[in-house]
């Protein structure tokens, strides 16, 4: 008898060591190859980002030759030319940002709002609206590069002026924020459009009731119902225009002014250039990081605030029922 | 009875409204497709036109100088633009890298659902958690280790770096997660391998979210100009790709003569875009308001 029931044992033990082993398997099989490209592709580029950010170059290789310690980063706060041109790079696109971001979430909000009316045809309004965002930055920047062409471009001959919209600084930046959000709301836009239409319906009807007019209803039914959207569109809007780079680079690259970099532009002139200061550009990519991460730090800080205040108004109505 | 008087009202001034902001929306990309077909003296006729001024005016010469300009010619060699090869690089890696990703992403994207591993739920934090990573501080790095592996100046450092996205994982995933687990638990006590049950039961009911991680993954691809110059901007130009290939036309094409050509490429370069968001506008829309990807 007792023999039996090691028998049974044995091979019940047996049995789960095998479908651990099965199991195992298919998760290898299943996991294996993404955790493989997932490792090469991801960690390993961030992991090895601080090593070379610690390492010299001797400008004939791509790889490190040598260990500095902090130098990198010593050059990039103190050196006068590269410190200079780096942080007035990172203040312009701070400075851009502040400016290109709200309107890249009020005009879209704009449309969506006029789009959700579900005026005849808003479906392909919404399709029309979204369609300069789906091409090639330089398909449309090309276009758009030669219809504000100087002497030949259709604006200035239809109006019949002569602006040189790519000639001075604030010209290029007001084009290049025209760029943005021509080829850039598109996203944004549909992403609110999507929140507008989910905002519950019984609200609006419950805020008739009570006497709102349009824009109290605007103001307390409608953000509030698309404040997750909002978030996550200010989110993504901010940190893609903190890593602006193509819509310069197409449209203000012959212009050599400095004031017309952003911090990225710098970071691929340094990449792409045969002076392979990598180590530089490392440091440079993670002190740009490390400021995107504080802002966004704010930005949720922003958002938890909101939801504290809830949390408070929860409390006290918690408070006065026990009363 | 004035209600819904306001309210046709609103949707009228709304209707006006969107009508003039498609327009202007879409003016420069009319007058860019228009002016691929025009003459180049045709740009600065009085007064000043918008579409092509006259019969006369259309042209496809743009095409065919475009075109001409495929073969090198060492005396020229700026004007060397080889479109046919930009086209094909720019296919291979916008349909193979983003075929190899969806196999990839999709069989992880099983596994975080379906199958029971050790820390399966906090893995799958921590890749959430790894999208708030700024890419910037990854660029420089993963540029040496497309060196390393010997992708540097060729496509294939187009298509690895992809390999590694979180995004599609968690986005199918998601989706995944919405297929009923009995159905799984049953395929499983018929005594169905997980091959099976992923090929026969998940994919078909989980592929529209392949298919947006797809389209996404297509167009981001097609697209790429940033990341594209680093790796194959001091390449021969055979092994460029068209989003890329597109600016250098552009630098090398300032004189006035050429804007047509110019205009050309560019419509070269939208024309497969576009063939994509009309035949999957619906779902594409649909993928941007669900997802939160915008390009």
């Amino acid at each position: 008898m007792a023999k039996q029931i090691n028998l049974l044992d044995y091979a019940n033990k047996k049995e789960a060591r095998r479908n651990t082993a099965r199991k195992g398997l298919s998760v290898a099989t299943f996991l294996g190859p993404y955790a493989i490209c997932f490792a090469m592709f991801f960690v390993f580029p961030l992991l090895f980002g601080i090593v070379i950010a610690f390492s010299g170059f001797d400008g004939r290789t791509m790889f490190p030759t040598s260990f500095v310690g902090f130098e990198n980063f010593r050059v990039i706060f103190t050196n006068k030319v590269v410190a200079r041109d780096f942080w007035n790079s990172v203040w312009t696109t701070i400075k851009f940002c502040l400016c290109i971001v709200p309107l890249s979430i009020l005009i879209p909000l704009g449309l969506a709002l006029l789009v959700n009316t579900k005026c005849i045809g808003y479906k392909v309004f919404r399709a029309l609206i979204y369609i300069p965002s789906i091409f090639p930055l330089t398909a449309t920047g090309l276009i758009l590069l030669r219809m504000f062409g100087y002497q030949y471009g259709w604006v200035n001959n239809f109006f019949n002026i002569s602006v040189d919209w790519f000639g001075n600084v604030y010209a290029t930046w007001f084009m290049v924020g025209f760029f943005c959000l021509w080829c850039g709301i598109g996203g944004n836009f549909i992403i609110l459009c999507a929140g507008l239409e989910n905002v519950d319906k019984t609200l609006y009807e419950a805020a008739d009731i009570d006497g709102c007019n349009k824009w109290k209803k605007f103001l307390f039914v409608t953000l509030p119902g698309i404040k997750s959207q909002l978030f996550l569109v200010l989110f993504t809007t901010f940190i893609g225009y903190m890593n602006l780079y193509g819509q310069l680079f197409i449209l203000a690259s012959d212009n050599s002014d400095p004031s017309l970099r952003s911090a990225v532009y710098r970071i691929q002139n340094i990449l792409t250039g045969s002076s392979r200061g990598y180590g530089f550009a490392a440091a440079m990519g993670i002190m740009l990081g490390l400021i995107t991460i504080v802002f966004s730090i704010i930005q949720l800080q922003i958002d938890k605030e909101r939801k504290a205040g809830t949390k408070r108004k929860d409390e006290f109505d918690a408070w006065q029922k026990n009363n | 009875m004035s209600s819904t008087r306001g309210k046709k009202i609103t949707k009228t001034v709304a209707f006006i409204t969107l009508t003039i902001v498609c327009i202007l929306m879409l003016l420069p990309i009319v007058w860019g497709v228009f002016g691929s077909f025009r003459r180049s003296g045709d740009f600065t006729s009085y007064p000043a036109s918008f579409f092509p001024s006259k019969w006369d005016a259309f042209t496809l010469d743009g095409y065919r100088e475009l075109f001409s300009k495929t073969e090198y010619i060492p005396t020229h060699s700026n004007e060397y633009f080889p479109i046919w090869n930009w086209l094909f690089n720019s296919l291979i890696v916008a349909i193979g890298g983003t075929l190899l990703y969806l196999i990839i992403a999709s069989f992880a994207a099983y596994a975080f659902a379906f199958l029971d591993f050790k820390y399966h739920d906090k893995i799958f934090y921590f890749l959430i958690g790894t999208m708030t990573i700024p890419g910037i501080i990854s660029t420089t790095p993963q540029l040496i280790n497309m060196n390393m592996l010997g992708a540097y100046k060729s496509i294939l450092g187009l298509i690895l770096p992809g390999l590694g996205g979180v995004y599609g994982v968690f986005l199918i995933k998601q989706f995944f997660s919405n297929i009923p687990k009995d159905l799984i638990e049953n395929a499983r006590m018929d005594g169905a391998s997980n091959m099976r049950i992923f090929f026969n039961v998940v994919l078909p009911l989980g592929k529209s979210a392949l298919f947006v991680q797809g389209l996404f993954g297509f167009m981001g691809a097609w697209n790429d100009v940033q990341w594209a110059q680093l790796i194959i901007g001091n390449a021969p130009r055979t092994t460029w790709t068209l989003a890329y290939g597109l600016k250098v036309i552009s630098d090398n094409s300032e004189s006035y003569e050429a804007t047509t050509l110019v205009l050309a490429s560019a419509v070269i370069a939208m024309i497969p875009i576009l063939i994509v968001f009309l035949i999957a506008q619906s779902k594409i829309i649909e993928g941007v308001a669900s997802t939160g990807i915008k390009r």
